[in-house]
């Protein structure tokens, strides 16, 4: 059992700036989406062993911590790996908005249009890149068995869903990238947990 | 001809960390907020809101430390301030205690008894080691508040022993009564005039 959570919404996400491996803090708003995972994840793994990996970005970090704190599990025991990481768009991390990086750079945003799963920004990372570098950890934990706790990103996440559900590149570039919701992968489904703010 | 400032400078420090809990120095290295952590931040939030009353900060510092953008964002959210427009100082940042950034209190005071008994001596002029006394960190804020804009309300978002000294310099304190002060996470302190505070229950 694999659950797959996001990070909650940053003051980046609200405006639309891109944030790849750059960052920016949860906003209030974020941190209640945080909240109520940790309360909707609780129930599912009281009172069994569970390993929890999470990306080493600050808004996962800080997604995680305060999960931890609802679900009673240590954030000291958490594994932070690299591979959790969001996509890179090298150059272009923090930029500020798709939008402007169409009408700033509009022979990379045609590239981009045309192949989308191996486009990468100058520096940047692929689609392909980054589910080369999740696959192993996923296949990681399959192996393992047992329950898994991941604190990640919008990009990794769908890269993750699709690797479970064996989608091609389209299938998977077209997924969603809930905030108040998180996934469970169970044998070889993906299910949607909706979580409620208060 | 400059006006004397009217109007307050708020000042803050971040929400309970998961070091703060595991009573371990952060420095400069940093956790995130607990849950309590973010209570906390939400609180005095809601706090200098009822303080600002609609007025908005002329100007929102912090210190680009992890703990206190995260702290930042959320009283910015609770206050309505644009969090894109906060300004990120360096000599805002906590004191560091060099190579014992993320060390256990308890465990340092076991393990190098002889320096930390020095420190204890010295408090204000003791260097930890690749660290900061409190009086080099005496230079830094004072510098900042040397060049502190005239426009008011401000806000600052800090740190424990960084707000310590702040406070120590802003009401002309002896060293020895800047290191007393409390450094609390449950409230904030506002500074008005030159001289004074008052502290402001969340």
């Amino acid at each position: 059992m694999i659950y797959l959570i996001r990070h909650g919404e940053t003051t980046w996400n609200r405006i639309g700036r891109l944030q790849g491996q750059a960052d920016s803090p949860l906003t209030l708003h974020g941190t209640r989406q945080a909240e109520a995972i940790g309360r909707a994840l609780q129930p599912l793994v009281d009172g069994n062993y569970f390993q929890f990996w999470a990306s080493p970005l600050a808004r996962t970090r800080q997604t995680a911590a305060i999960i931890c704190d609802v679900i009673e599990h240590d954030y000291e025991a958490i594994t932070f790996d690299d591979r959790l990481m969001e996509i890179t768009l090298g150059a272009r991390d923090g930029y500020a908005g798709w939008r402007e990086l169409a009408r700033d750079f509009p022979d990379e945003a045609e590239i981009r249009r045309k192949d989308p799963w191996n486009f990468r920004h100058p520096k940047g990372e692929s689609s392909q890149m980054v589910q080369d570098r999740v696959r192993p950890l996923f296949e990681h934990w399959k192996n393992l068995g047992g329950t898994h706790v991941v604190v990640s990103h919008g990009v990794a996440i769908k890269i993750l869903r699709g690797l479970q559900l064996n989608l091609n590149e389209q299938e998977t570039f077209a997924l969603d990238r809930p905030q108040e919701a998180f996934h469970r992968l169970c044998d070889n489904r993906v299910e949607i947990i909706e979580v409620k703010l208060p | 001809m400059s006006m004397a400032p009217t109007g307050p400078l708020y000042l803050l420090r971040h929400g309970e960390t998961i070091w703060n809990r595991a009573k371990r120095l952060q420095g400069h290295k940093d956790t995130p907020l607990t849950l309590r952590g973010v209570q906390q931040a939400e609180a005095m939030g809601k706090a200098l809101a009822r303080e600002l009353d609609g007025m908005t900060p002329a100007l929102f510092f912090a210190s680009p430390l992890g703990r206190t953008r995260q702290t930042a964002a959320i009283i910015a959210d609770s206050i309505g301030h644009d969090p894109e427009t906060i300004v990120f100082d360096d000599r805002l940042k906590e004191v560091t205690f060099g190579i014992w950034d993320g060390l256990n209190i308890e465990q340092l005071r076991a393990d190098h008894s002889e320096t930390w008994q020095r420190r204890l001596d010295d408090k204000w002029r003791f260097v930890p080691p690749g660290g900061e006394s409190y009086m080099q960190v005496a230079d830094r804020v004072g510098d900042f508040l040397t060049y502190l804009p005239a426009q008011r309300p401000l806000v600052v978002v800090a740190h424990g022993a960084h707000n310590r000294v702040f406070r120590g310099l802003w009401r002309g304190l002896e060293p020895a009564e800047f290191l007393a002060l409390d450094e609390p996470q449950d409230g904030f302190y506002r500074l008005n005039p030159v001289g004074f505070e008052d502290f402001i229950q969340a």
